[in-house]
């Protein structure tokens, strides 16, 4: 009998989770443990942020899926890996602490972080709903997001002009692609609620370019040419009077503007009456102590808080940066019976180029490594993780983010007839030279197109998904 | 493996130090902007449904060469 025990039910936990459930024996146990009653499919929070979509439109108990498919499940936050146990006790544990209190520990023989990220509004001053900005991150934020856009709806139709600001709130954020989906999505809201003219939206965003996603931006082949993404973004903002900041590190947030800093150096302004921000990630900050009670979270985790992993963490520059360099099995140097998942894991380096300000600031996107490449790198340790338990002496399946491609909807208007959307591919995620020399992805299977078929594939996805999350009948057949 | 610079694209307008460096869409004249046909195929009914099955096939095909090893 085996003990899986995963931190996190996000889509990379609560991926691990079901297959692991289904591959393994039912003498094995597996343990979820997530400080959340409910599985929330974030990418669908942009619809709440706007006023489309109610939260338990995009959220569901976790607890009766898990009793119903034999997946023990405890809402509490994970603390502490022991991966040496104590000197009590032997095994492996981890330490988690019960929404009731108190802190218990549970045992395993394999253990998934995928704790996901901690929302660090807390890089910039001002940022967030505690401050003076809002966010989609979670469905209370989106709410709030909501019902502030509401209010400043009812405003414009009193005949006063409001100036979105929407992007993200610190230099080194990541999830680009949620604050455009938001942004376009708010303009087309605007149009729809009569009050466009009355807007004036502004993207800011530390992207060296527009599109360039944390990717690196990508190039598609359009009107027989091959252009770079910066092109087709640019064109979705001017076609809809979006105007757009780049290459900004936001450093504070006040009541009614933004301080940022530019790539020049130069620190500037922009006033707001609705800012919608997101905040950097880090790691979720377990700790980690050895048999003796040492701490060795040096051991398993960078100072960013996220887990080391079988990647090539060697401070290079980034002409040398390679598609070796990034994970293939997530598991952890320090202890072959612990992995991560999704955005708990380490990633070697940036994918867009690094960019530093004259003075010291670095202004470049965090790499993506949510939606469709999370789940998919959960399914992969879940699968290594069972051949491991009947007896392979190492993890048997890769899903590396360099030999992976990734598909994204990204809405741009939420409209049966009327609405668009931008459906987009990219392989590989991580761009590699070597087998692609000029731009580093197969332009056969990269591309990019706007239009309503994209609309109605994201509401086909978001069904599609939160059937297949909800551990319905048939679905391991739905892919990831 | 080398990574080619970021090549010179869009330049960035000259902002004054403390004002804003906003680039205003509607008077970015280098940006690329659809015609009147491409706006109207992207909410066409019929040509979309076509769209519909072309992106899921391509998607599915990224999917398929995406499954882990």
């Amino acid at each position: 009998m085996s003990r899986v025990v995963i931190l996190g039910a996000g889509i990379s936990g609560h991926t691990a989770a079901a297959y692991a459930r289904k591959w393994l024996g039912r003498d094995d146990t597996v343990t979820v443990v997530s400080p959340n009653d409910s599985y929330n499919w974030i990418p669908s929070n942009i619809w709440v942020g706007v006023g489309l979509m109610a939260p338990h439109q995009v959220m569901f108990p976790l607890a009766p899926v898990y009793e119903r498919h034999g997946i023990e499940f405890r809402q509490a936050w994970a603390r502490e890996i022991h991966p040496e146990g104590d000197p009590a006790h032997p095994d492996p544990f981890v330490v988690i602490e019960p929404s009731s209190g108190g802190a218990e520990k549970i045992p395993y023989d394999f253990l998934i972080n995928a704790t996901g990220p901690r929302l660090r509004f807390d890089k910039t001053e001002g940022l967030g709903p505690d401050g003076h900005s809002l966010s989609v991150c979670t469905p209370e934020h989106a709410v709030q997001a909501s019902a502030a856009l509401d209010e400043a709806v009812q405003r414009m139709h009193r005949g006063q002009r409001q100036r979105f600001l929407v992007g993200v709130g610190h230099g080194t954020c990541t999830c680009e692609g949620a604050a455009f989906e938001y942004i376009v999505n708010l303009e087309f809201e605007l149009r729809a609620r009569k009050v466009r003219d009355k807007a004036e939206i502004i993207w800011i965003t530390n992207e060296y370019e527009l599109g360039d996603f944390g990717m690196g931006g990508m190039h598609l082949r359009r009107g027989g040419y091959v252009m770079p993404s910066n092109l087709f973004t640019e064109s979705l903002f001017a076609e809809r009077g979006i105007d757009w900041i780049t290459r900004a590190h936001v450093s504070k947030v006040d009541k009614d503007r933004v301080c940022y800093e530019t790539l020049d150096g130069a620190q500037r302004e922009q006033e707001f009456d609705f800012a919608m921000l997101l905040p950097p990630f880090s790691g979720v900050g377990l700790k980690a102590y050895g048999r003796d009670g040492d701490d060795i979270t040096g051991r398993l985790f960078l100072p960013n808080d996220f887990m080391r992993v079988d990647a090539d963490y060697t401070a290079k520059p980034h002409e040398q940066w390679g598609p070796g360099d990034w994970p293939r099995s997530y598991q952890s140097p320090a202890y072959p019976n612990i992995f991560a998942a999704g955005i708990a894991f380490a990633p070697p380096h940036a994918i867009s180029l690094p960019h530093t300000s004259p003075n010291g600031t670095l202004i470049a996107p965090a790499p993506p490594r949510t939606g469709m490449p999370s789940a998919e790198i959960g399914k992969a340790v879940a699968a290594s993780i069972a051949d491991m338990i009947r007896g392979a002496p190492r993890p048997t399946h890769a899903a590396s983010m360099a030999e992976m491609g990734a598909a994204c909807v990204a809405s741009a208007g939420a409209h049966l007839l009327t609405g668009t959307a931008a459906s987009m591919t990219v392989y590989p995620i991580v761009p590699d030279f070597g087998r692609y020399p000029l731009y580093g992805r197969d332009l056969n299977r990269t591309f990019g197109e706007i239009g309503l078929a994209g609309h109605w594939i994201k509401i086909l996805l978001h069904h599609m998904f939160l059937y297949k999350a909800r551990l319905r009948p048939g679905w391991a057949l739905i892919p990831e | 493996m080398a990574v080619p610079d970021t090549p010179a694209r869009t330049p960035q307008p000259a902002a004054a130090a403390g004002g804003s460096a906003k680039v205003t869409a509607g008077t970015a004249p280098y940006v690329t902007r659809p015609t009147r046909w491409t706006l109207f195929t992207r909410t066409f009914i019929p040509w979309q449904l076509w769209r519909f099955l072309r992106i899921n096939l391509k998607m599915i095909r990224i999917i398929r060469s995406t499954r882990t090893r």
